[in-house]
């Protein structure tokens, strides 16, 4: 494993703080071969600073998802620290770490119809993570909390008594949110959480995440593959590619300054009306079980030269706060 | 610029429903050989059915009730189920959103491409068919082709398999190509290396193509013409740049407000309140009217017609279009 630079956001900043996380999962390629190890997350490192948005993009095998499951603790990290609030989570936790992490991250996931159980109803749905925890002294408090924070998600106390199949994929998923706030979390990993709503109502979903933010001091993770939703709602940006980070940085300089040709291509590639040209990337994203050899992103790069094909770049600073793993960072026209 | 495909007043019901709610309700559009038309809406607009109906592929559960679909100078509607069979896959090709619902797992892609050939063009002979297979494997990019056409689906990538649908589609050289959603499933790399190879094919054969999606993105840079879909009418359409850097409806402003962009550094997305409608369900007037923000006692108690614009190339059906008297 090579040495990852530490990110630079100042230590009093972090809420968050990622280093050098690693999943390898082992599979067998085919029925009976021998198992071979599979990087999906590769020494990943970043922070997240109380109240703001780190932004997970990248295309499907990036391990952003992988990202969000270690730090909800769904899954345990292979190597690497994630630290929470100066607690620590490692493969072994004690109790107490365990049900605060439970309280204070809540993940809300792409497809609120698999979320929700379809036999609740939405008041029994949203009370569940508090009746578990037993947050609440009697019924009557559960009923006033659960409209509180239906309220909150912009739902009313007509949606309570309903069942998930009668409500619209815009309501689920502000069921799910309300779920996920019951607790008062500090932070809400959200992976995908508009990917499969309509534009329309995506709009909404994004505007009240962004409020409820503002209201509640949320922090947030979130994840999508979707440049743009990943740009509106972020304060700072990792693009991910094989399970490592391409580039990391501020807002503002990963979109509008761009350093690696992957993030430029991905910027092209959602915004295909203002591309020069169509021909932006070759091929596909190798498979993870063989990663190619120096820059995980060269067999698709334009300009990749030969140092690119045998000498992994490393992440380095080109500004305050912006990182690249290119080697021809700085030489390349953003 | 010769037209391929007029759909005229094409109506959906829904049988299953009281009442028969018509889920496509007199929607018209004309598509020209070798030109792209949009057909834009959220779920449940119609878009979908629009193009099942187009080629008669409609779920037991709908009834066809009107219009008429003009392919070439004919109307499908009064084809025999068998001439239209040999019409699906031969004259005109539809692609999904999902590949693997027109690929079948248990058959090698040299079996099934090599289908197509012996179905519509009567080739005979596994060799032969192969051969057919491989060339269109070509067409469409595949590496390696000879050695791929013996592989099974599983054994390709999601993008690789839209490849190889397509092939399907275009080997007999369709004059109509039919997309419903060909890219939502797959990465945004791979999604426009996907529309460049149907642009290509396109440009090489002068085919007409209709391209269904959400994604206004793909729309203003792929479509020449777009349809706007809700609640199972179109509201307005025209040439893509007009359209799109001067929204005459309401939803068609709204939707377009409603889409991020990467460098726009908006604070907050203009919204649609509320919802769109379920399939069928509304009312008399307009079915935007109740998340409209300029509609009016009239909006909500009859459809307005389609209004034509700027030398008939655009209509909107709208009581109070922007930028035009109302």
């Amino acid at each position: 494993m090579t040495a990852i630079p530490a990110d630079t956001l100042a230590d009093t900043d972090a809420f968050i703080r990622i280093s050098g996380l690693t999943k390898t999962y082992h599979v067998r390629p085919r029925f009976l071969a021998r198992p071979r190890p599979l990087a999906a997350v590769a020494g990943v490192s970043f922070a997240v600073e109380e109240g703001g948005t780190f932004g997970l993009v990248g295309e499907s095998g990036s391990g952003k998802s992988t990202i969000a499951k270690m730090l909800i603790g769904a899954e345990t990290q292979s190597a690497g620290d994630i630290r929470i609030a100066d607690r620590r989570f490692g493969p072994r936790l004690s109790a107490e770490d365990d049900a605060w992490r439970r309280r204070t991250l809540q993940p809300v996931l792409q497809d609120p119809t698999s979320a929700l159980n379809p036999r609740l109803r939405v008041a029994s749905i949203v009370a569940e993570p508090m009746r578990v925890q037993g947050t609440q002294p009697d019924n009557a408090a559960y009923e006033r909390r659960v409209l509180e924070l239906l309220e909150k998600v912009g739902l009313t106390a007509a949606h309570a008594n309903r069942r998930p199949s009668e409500l619209s994929g815009g309501q689920r998923q502000r069921v799910a949110i309300a779920r996920a706030l019951a607790l008062e979390p500090r932070v809400l990993v959200l992976d995908e959480p508009v990917s499969a709503l309509d534009v329309s109502i995506q709009a909404q979903v994004l505007n009240l995440l962004k409020d409820l933010q503002a209201e509640l001091k949320l922090t947030y993770l979130l994840i999508s593959h979707d440049l743009a939703v990943v740009a509106y709602m972020s304060s700072r940006i990792g693009v991910l590619y094989l399970g490592q980070f391409m580039e990391i940085g501020d807002k503002a300089d990963v979109i509008a300054r761009p350093a690696h040709p992957y993030t430029q291509t991905l910027i092209a590639a959602s915004e295909p009306e203002n591309a020069a040209s169509l021909d932006l990337v070759k091929g596909e994203i190798p498979s993870p079980l063989a990663p190619p050899p120096g820059c995980p992103f060269h067999p698709r790069c334009g300009q990749a030269v030969a140092r690119c094909r045998t000498d992994k770049p490393l992440l380095r600073p080109i500004g305050p706060n912006h990182h690249v793993a290119c080697h021809l960072a700085g030489q390349i026209a953003g | 610029m010769s037209e391929i495909l007029r759909v005229e007043n094409l109506t959906t019901r829904l049988s299953a429903r009281d009442g028969s709610a018509a889920a496509v309700d007199g929607v018209s559009f004309s598509v020209h050989a070798g030109r792209t038309l949009g057909l834009v809406g959220e779920s449940g607009s119609g878009k979908s059915l629009t193009c099942l109906s187009i080629l008669r592929l409609l779920p037991p559960a709908l009834s066809q009730a009107g219009g008429s679909v003009w392919f070439k100078g004919e109307n499908l509607f009064d084809k025999s189920p068998r001439a239209m069979t040999a019409i699906r896959g031969g004259q005109i090709g539809m692609i999904l959103q999902d590949p693997m619902t027109s690929i079948n797992p248990l058959f090698t892609i040299g079996d099934q491409v090599g289908e197509v050939f012996r179905y519509h063009r009567g080739v005979s002979g596994r060799r032969n068919l192969w051969a057919r297979a491989v060339e269109t494997l070509r067409r469409v990019h595949i590496p390696a082709a000879e050695e791929r056409v013996g592989s099974y689906p599983h054994q390709f990538s999601g993008g690789m398999r839209q490849r190889i649908a397509i092939g399907m589609n275009v080997g007999c050289e369709p004059d109509l190509l039919i997309a419903d959603e060909p890219t939502t499933a797959l990465d945004v790399t791979i999604r426009l290396q996907i529309l460049s190879l149907l642009r290509e094919i396109q440009a090489a054969r002068g085919m007409a193509m209709i391209l269904v999606t959400h994604d206004l993105h793909l729309v203003s840079r792929f479509c020449d013409e777009v349809a706007v879909m809700y609640g199972g009418r179109i509201v307005e359409q025209g040439p893509v740049a007009r359209v799109f850097n001067d929204p005459a409806h309401p939803y068609t402003k709204g939707l377009i407000g409603a889409v991020p962009k990467i460098a726009r550094h908006a604070e907050r997305l203009a919204v649609i309140p509320g919802q769109p409608p379920l399939a069928g369900e509304h009312g008399a007037g307009c079915r935007f009217a109740p998340r409209c923000a300029k509609a009016q006692p009239r909006c909500f108690s009859h459809y307005p017609d389609d209004r034509r614009f700027e030398d008939d190339r655009r209509a909107v059906a709208c009581w109070v279009p922007e930028g035009l008297p109302s």
